[in-house]
C-alpha cells in the first residue's frame, strides 16, 4: 500500500471518472473517484481504473455505498448516503454503508481538516445522477418507451409516466449495468432537493444508542489476548531493566516482554530528510499480555520497571515558559510582511501591545486509544480506529517489514478522533505486540496511558502589537507567534517556509492595514505535537480575536463595528484560505455570519452589570462561523456562560441536525479547553492524569448553544472542526465587557475576576 | 481470590450462567461484562467512576 501522495502522471484520466460492472449478476455498480488527483495503483484486473468508492444495487433492490472515510461522530455515513440517494432519486433510509478496509484503490482515505463531504459533493452527486441515468435507460429499453416517458419516483422505483408501468430499481439492476456510463448527467436543480438540506437522524444511530454499535474496542477476534503496555514516563525515555516475575504470576497474564521504540515515517506520505530531528518514535516499553483488560492491568501495576528518562526529563512547564518568553525578545522567521510595520508602529499615535498564551492540550477522545491486531506467518491484519488508514498502512509496512499486500487493515467505527486518530503510534504498537505474543491481541490504552502519551495541542505565545494613528485606525499589526510547531514532530526540522500548520488564524487584519508583520519562533520540546480539532486556526485566532477587542477598547468603539472596518475587500483568507485548494475569502458571507450572530444575541442592546457579550468570527475549513458569548461573572469571579449564539454558513448543508450537533460539540470542546484545560510537565513527566484533573464540561455545565444556519447552494465547507476556534475568544471578549479585565491566557483564571 | 463458583446473572435480559473460574474476584464489573461476557455497550471510559460510561444498572434478587 502506497501512500496517496503521489504525481498525477499516473491517474486515470478523469473521463474514467465514472465506471461502470455488472459483475456476475451482482447489478448495477457504479465507481467512482472521491478526489480527483489521486495516483491509484490499480490492480491489473482493473488497470485501467481504479475507484475509491462504489454504488452498487443488487437484483434484490439493496443500495450499498462503499465508504472509504472514518465514522466518529460526525456523522459521515449518514450525510455521504443522503447525498449519493438525493441525486439517484432513491428511498430514504434505504442506502446501506459498507466501511471500506484500507485499500490503494480507494485513494487518500484520511479523515481530517473537516474534508469529507467537502471532498465528496460532487462524485457523489454525479455518481448518484449517473446511477439513476442508467436505470432510466434500462426501463426505456424494456418497455421499448423512449426515456424521456420514464422518471424516478423516489421510492427506488422508475416509472413510465403515459401508463403508470413500473419496475424497482432492484428488477432493473442487472440490465442497468450493461449501460454505458453516461456523461455530464445534469445534476438537480437544489430547489428539488428532497433529503439534502433536511434534518435526517443517524443511519447507526439506534445502535449506538443501545449499545450494539461496534467500536474498535469492542473488537473481538478468535483467540484474542489483551494486553497494556507501561510506556515511558518521560517522552523518549527507555526501559533500562525490568522484573516481570510479579505479574506473571497473576492469574491470566500469559506474557510480558519489551516493545521496541521503533522509528516511524511521517503521517501522510511525505518527504522527510535524513537527520531532521523528527520525534516520530514509538513510545516503546514493556507489554503484559493476559486473558482480560482487568488481568493485564493488574499484571502493569506488578511490574518492576527502571527507566533511563534520558534528556526529556530536564523539561517542565516552568523551562518551557521561559524558553517563550526569551524566543519573543528576538526577532523570529518573517512569514509575511507588508509595508514597513516596525517604522509604522514606532511612529503610531497610539500603540497597543498584549501577550497571549494557550497550553498544551490533550485529546480526550471518550473511546480511549486502542487497536486488534494479528500478526501471523508474515501477514497482518489490524482492526484499527483510524482516521489515517493510509498513514497506518506504510507505518505498519516500515515497522514489520512486510510488503503492503501482507497487511489487511480494517477501520472500526470510532468513538471520537479529534485529530488523535491521524496519528497511528498506537497500531504499529498492537502489531508489535501480537507478532511477540504470537497471538492476536487487543492493546487498550487506559485513560491515564491515552492523556499522557498524547500528540499534544502545541502551546503558544503570542506578542502582539497595533499602532493607530490619531483618527484611531489601525496602521500596524505585528504578531510575533512563539510556539511548538506540530509539523516538525513527524518532518522534523525547522518550519516550513509557509508556516505549515502553524499559522491559520492570523490573516485576518493582513491586506486591511497597510503595514502587517508575521513571524513566528520555533520552541524546541520533547513533547510530541499532533493535530487538535481546528488545528492552528484555535491558538492564533485567541490572540487574533482578543487583540481586536483590545484595539476597540483602546478606541472606546464597539468590537463589531471596528470588525466591520478590518474586513474589507482586501482582506487576506484567514485561515484555510490560506490553502491553494482553498477559496480565497468572501468577505460578504464572514461580514453576513458576524452580523447574524449579532443580531440573534441581541448585540447592543444592555445586559445586567456582571454580565457581557463577546464576538469573534472566522473563515476556515471553507466555512463561514461567528460566535456571540454571553456570560456573568459573579463578584468572586466565578463565570457563568449562559449562552452562545453561533451563524453559520458553510454553504449547502447536507444535515441541518448533523450540522447542529457538529457546532454544539465543537462549542463544548472550545470551552472544555477554555475553561479548564491545560497539559502541565515536571520533569518530563505529564502531570495529569484523567478526568478529574483534566476535566471536560458536564451535560449539566453546558451553555445552551443556539445555532443559525444561513441557507445556501454554495459548495459545502467543512463543519467539523470551524465550530471551535471563535469560542474562547468570544468568552474573552465577553468576560472583558463584563468586567473590563482581559484574560489573556487559556485555560482562564477566573480568580483574576473576583471584585472587592 | 478465585471463585469457581457458577453465578446465575441476567444480562440484558439473557440469562447468563458465568463461571469465574481462574479470575480475579477483584474484577470491576466492567471487565466482567465485556471481556468475559460479551457486553460492550457497556464502555471503557476513564475505570475511575469519572465519566460513568461504564454506568450500570444492577438488581440482585
Amino acid at each position: 500500500m502506497s501512500s496517496a501522495s503521489s504525481s498525477l502522471a499516473n491517474s486515470p484520466s478523469r473521463r474514467d471518472f465514472l465506471k461502470t460492472a455488472a459483475v456476475g449478476g451482482t447489478g448495477l455498480l457504479v465507481a467512482f473517484h472521491l478526489t480527483n488527483g489521486v495516483c491509484l495503483q490499480a490492480a491489473a484486473a482493473e488497470a485501467d481504473f481504479a475507484a475509491n468508492a462504489f454504488v452498487a444495487i443488487s437484483p434484490a433492490g439493496e443500495i450499498r455505498l462503499v465508504v472509504a472515510r472514518s465514522e466518529m461522530g460526525q456523522g459521515v455515513r449518514t450525510s455521504l448516503a443522503m447525498i449519493l440517494a438525493e441525486e439517484l432519486d432513491a428511498d430514504w433510509p434505504t442506502v446501506k454503508i459498507e466501511q471500506a478496509d484500507c485499500d490503494p484503490k480507494y485513494g487518500d482515505m484520511t479523515t481530517g481538516g473537516s474534508m469529507s463531504i467537502r471532498s465528496s459533493w460532487d462524485p457523489l452527486r454525479k455518481a448518484g445522477a449517473s446511477a439513476r441515468d442508467m436505470l432510466l435507460t434500462a426501463a426505456a429499453e424494456t418497455w421499448n418507451v423512449p426515456k424521456a416517458e420514464c422518471t424516478t419516483t423516489g421510492t427506488n422505483f422508475v416509472e413510465h409516466r403515459k401508463t403508470g408501468k413500473n419496475l424497482g430499481y432492484g428488477a432493473l439492476a442487472v440490465k442497468a449495468g450493461s449501460v454505458a456510463v453516461p456523461k455530464d448527467v445534469p445534476l438537480k436543480d437544489p430547489k428539488d432537493y428532497r433529503i439534502v438540506g433536511t434534518k435526517r437522524k443517524r443511519i447507526d444511530g439506534r445502535h449506538i444508542v443501545i449499545g450494539e454499535a461496534h467500536y474498535g474496542i469492542d473488537t473481538k477476534v478468535p483467540g484474542m489476548l489483551i494486553a497494556v503496555v507501561a510506556r515511558p514516563p518521560v517522552v523518549g525515555g527507555k526501559v533500562k531493566h525490568f522484573d516481570a516475575s510479579k505479574a506473571l504470576a497473576i492469574p491470566g497474564v500469559k506474557k510480558v516482554f519489551e516493545v521496541p521504540a521503533v522509528e516511524m515515517p511521517p503521517l501522510f506520505g511525505e518527504e522527510r530528510k535524513e537527520g531532521s530531528g523528527h520525534q516520530h518514535y514509538l513510545w516503546g516499553g514493556v507489554a503484559v499480555v493476559a486473558d482480560s483488560t482487568w488481568q493485564a492491568i493488574s499484571g502493569r501495576k506488578a511490574l518492576s520497571i527502571e527507566w533511563d528518562n534520558g534528556p526529556g526529563a530536564d523539561e517542565s512547564s516552568e523551562t518551557q515558559s521561559a524558553q517563550l518568553a526569551e524566543l519573543l525578545k528576538s526577532p523570529g522567521k518573517e512569514l509575511k510582511k507588508i509595508g514597513d510595520p516596525d517604522s509604522a508602529f514606532a511612529s503610531a499615535a497610539k500603540k497597543i501591545e498584549a501577550t497571549y498564551d494557550t497550553p498544551f492540550l490533550a485529546h480526550m477522545a471518550m473511546e480511549p486509544l486502542n487497536c486488534t491486531a494479528s500478526v501471523t506467518d508474515g501477514k497482518c491484519e489490524v482492526w484499527a480506529p483510524t482516521q489515517n488508514p493510509n498513514g497506518m498502512a506504510t507505518a505498519l509496512a516500515s515497522a514489520l517489514k512486510m510488503p503492503p499486500e501482507a497487511l489487511t487493515i480494517h477501520i472500526t467505527l470510532i468513538g471520537g478522533g479529534f485529530g488523535r486518530r491521524l496519528c497511528i503510534d498506537y497500531g504499529v504498537e498492537a502489531a508489535l505486540v501480537s507478532r511477540a505474543a504470537g497471538a492476536p491481541v487487543k492493546v487498550i490504552w487506559t485513560r491515564d496511558d491515552d492523556i499522557k502519551h498524547d500528540y499534544y495541542r502545541p502551546i503558544s505565545r503570542h506578542h502582539m502589537q497595533a499602532g493607530l494613528d490619531a483618527n484611531g485606525q489601525v496602521t500596524s499589526w505585528l504578531h510575533h507567534i512563539a510556539a511548538a510547531s506540530t509539523d516538525s514532530t513527524f518532518l522534523g526540522g525547522e518550519l516550513p517556509d509557509t508556516g505549515g500548520t502553524e499559522i491559520a488564524g492570523t490573516g485576518l487584519p493582513a491586506g486591511s492595514v497597510p503595514n502587517y508583520f508575521l513571524q513566528q519562533s520555533f520552541l524546541r520540546t520533547s513533547l510530541r505535537r499532533g493535530y487538535w480539532r481546528a488545528v492552528d486556526m484555535n491558538w492564533n485566532h485567541f490572540a487574533v480575536q482578543s487583540f481586536i477587542d483590545e484595539i476597540a477598547a483602546a478606541n472606546g468603539q464597539d468590537p463589531l463595528e471596528l470588525r466591520r472596518q478590518l474586513i474589507t475587500t482586501k482582506q487576506k483568507p484567514s485561515g484555510e484560505g490560506d490553502n491553494e485548494s482553498d477559496a480565497p475569502v468572501n468577505t460578504e458571507r464572514l461580514l453576513a455570519v458576524l452580523n447574524l450572530a449579532a443580531e440573534k444575541s441581541g448585540w447592543g442592546h444592555k445586559l445586567p452589570a456582571g454580565s457581557g457579550r463577546g464576538i469573534a468570527g472566522l473563515y476556515g475549513f471553507g466555512s463561514y462561523v461567528a460566535h456571540v458569548a454571553e456570560v456573568a461573572v459573579a463578584k468572586d469571579g466565578s463565570l457563568k456562560i449562559d449562552r452562545i449564539i453561533v451563524a453559520v454558513d458553510c454553504g449547502q448543508v447536507i444535515n441541518p441536525d448533523m450540522l447542529e450537533a457538529q457546532v454544539q460539540g465543537g462549542v463544548v470542546f472550545g470551552l472544555t479547553s477554555a475553561l479548564f484545560d491545560e497539559i502541565t510537565v515536571e520533569n518530563g513527566q505529564i502531570q495529569q492524569s484523567n478526568f478529574d484533573d483534566y476535566p471536560v464540561i458536564r451535560i449539566n455545565g453546558a451553555p445552551r448553544v443556539e445555532v443559525y444556519i444561513i441557507p445556501s447552494h454554495e459548495a459545502p465547507g467543512g463543519i467539523g472542526e470551524p465550530g471551535v476556534p471563535s469560542t474562547a475568544p468570544a468568552v474573552a471578549n465577553a468576560i472583558f465587557a463584563a468586567t473590563g479585565k482581559r484574560l489573556r491566557r487559556l485555560p482562564f483564571q477566573t480568580k483574576e475576576l473576583a471584585r472587592s | 481470590m478465585n471463585s469457581m463458583n457458577p453465578i446465575p446473572l441476567t444480562v440484558q435480559a439473557k440469562p447468563i450462567c458465568a463461571e469465574f473460574a481462574a479470575f480475579d474476584s477483584d474484577a470491576p464489573l466492567l471487565s466482567v461484562l465485556r471481556d468475559n461476557l460479551g457486553f460492550t455497550g457497556t464502555e471503557f471510559g476513564c475505570v475511575q467512576d469519572l465519566c460513568v460510561a461504564r454506568a450500570t444498572a444492577v438488581r440482585s434478587r
